[in-house]
């Protein structure tokens, strides 16, 4: 980010040095950084640069059943799946239709394909065996700069479980 | 008003500065800047196009009643007070929408009830399959979906709430408390 440029004094000889420095921070403003529609606007506190926020929006259509028939839950990447591409903190969006033959049923949440304990707080659940396609938001943040997220499933013991027609979306709040 | 990029300008000590260069690379960019744009206070900025901001606002609407369908997707409620939720707003070609309600299929044992919005002009480019929030479960439940909608012409756009059955079932459903967020980009 450029120097913020000093007041002027009164009395004082305006240099171009001076106002080259306005010049240089009228480009970094956020209207300097638009290059197309459809783009939200943030700052990056630490390099105090604004960035574009463009929605990501990925859809799988394809029906997947998943058995689990151990006496343990069991954790399966579905997808889709979203590289965040130096994003920090995304809100994700994801919408699901599910059902559930047997057992407990599965929650389904967003996580790091690089480390499946780093998780979304917010699920989505259903241990019925009628379909049902709905969905859930949360907060994401990455903790590492190349991270790649997808839907992950816990499926739950000695049960079966649908899942298809599923939509993710992220909006960036913080790049690293 | 138009931004002109000041890069690749420089001033140089001894030249004049003339009140059309002034006018140029500071006013008229700081006008075009967030706070030249900001017009209404809790409203956010979106890109417009190259070098370019707008200010823009999120709407919603709201149904509180219940209304029972037993027609195919897409299908307005009987009643036209209850037609909806629909909400109108300006955009520059895309926009995030979430929507939400509490719903039922009453009657059929094949098929689902279906609750999702139709953009005006959006033609066929979006399948209620990929998009709906859908029940096929006799109790109430309240859920949720959303969609990122791109492609469409910038301007003015109007966004309703449909509902109905998939094609060629003969299940019935219940829809109360039914809502639209947009947000407009």
């Amino acid at each position: 980010m450029a120097t913020l440029p000093g007041a002027f004094s009164a009395n004082e000889v305006l240099t171009a040095a001076k106002l080259n420095l306005y010049l240089d921070y009228m480009a970094d403003l956020a209207v300097a950084s638009a290059n197309g529609p459809g783009q939200f606007i943030g700052i990056n506190v630490n390099t105090k640069t604004p960035f574009l926020s463009k929605p990501k929006s990925v859809y799988v259509d394809k029906e997947l059943i998943l058995h689990n028939p151990t006496s343990h839950s069991k954790w399966e990447y579905v997808g889709p799946d979203i590289e965040l591409e130096n994003k920090k903190a995304v809100l994700c969006f994801m919408d699901a239709r599910t059902s559930s033959t047997d057992g407990s049923g599965a929650q389904l949440t967003v996580a790091s394909m690089y480390d499946d304990t780093n998780q979304m707080t917010m699920d989505l659940m259903n241990n019925s065996v009628d379909n049902l396609r709905g969905g859930t938001f949360g907060l994401y943040v990455a903790d590492r700069e190349d991270d790649k997220i997808s839907l992950l499933m816990k499926v739950g013991p000695n049960s079966n479980f649908t899942i298809a027609q599923r939509r993710l979306t992220i909006v960036c709040l913080e790049e690293w | 008003m138009a931004w002109t990029s000041p890069n690749g300008f420089r001033f140089v000590d001894g030249d004049p500065i003339t009140s059309a260069q002034w006018n140029t690379l500071f006013k008229d960019n700081l006008l075009a800047s967030c706070i030249g744009v900001a017009s209404t206070a809790g409203r956010y900025f979106t890109t417009n196009g190259k070098f370019e901001l707008s200010e823009r606002q999120s709407v919603r609407a709201y149904k509180h009643n219940a209304v029972t369908i037993d027609s195919e997707w897409p299908t307005d409620p009987p009643g036209e007070d209850e037609i909806g939720p629909t909400v109108t707003f300006e955009h520059s070609g895309s926009f995030l929408a979430w929507y939400q309600c509490r719903l039922r299929r009453t009657s059929g044992t094949v098929g689902y009830m279906n609750y999702a919005p139709v953009p005006e002009g959006a033609g066929d480019d979006y399948s209620v399959y990929s998009m709906a929030v859908r029940t096929a479960r006799a109790t109430y439940d309240t859920a949720s979906a959303h969609m990122y909608f791109t492609g469409f012409e910038p301007g003015i756009t109007t966004v309703t709430m449909k509902y109905g059955r998939n094609s060629g079932d003969t299940a019935t459903g219940d829809y109360g408390r039914r809502k639209l967020i947009v947000w407009p980009l």
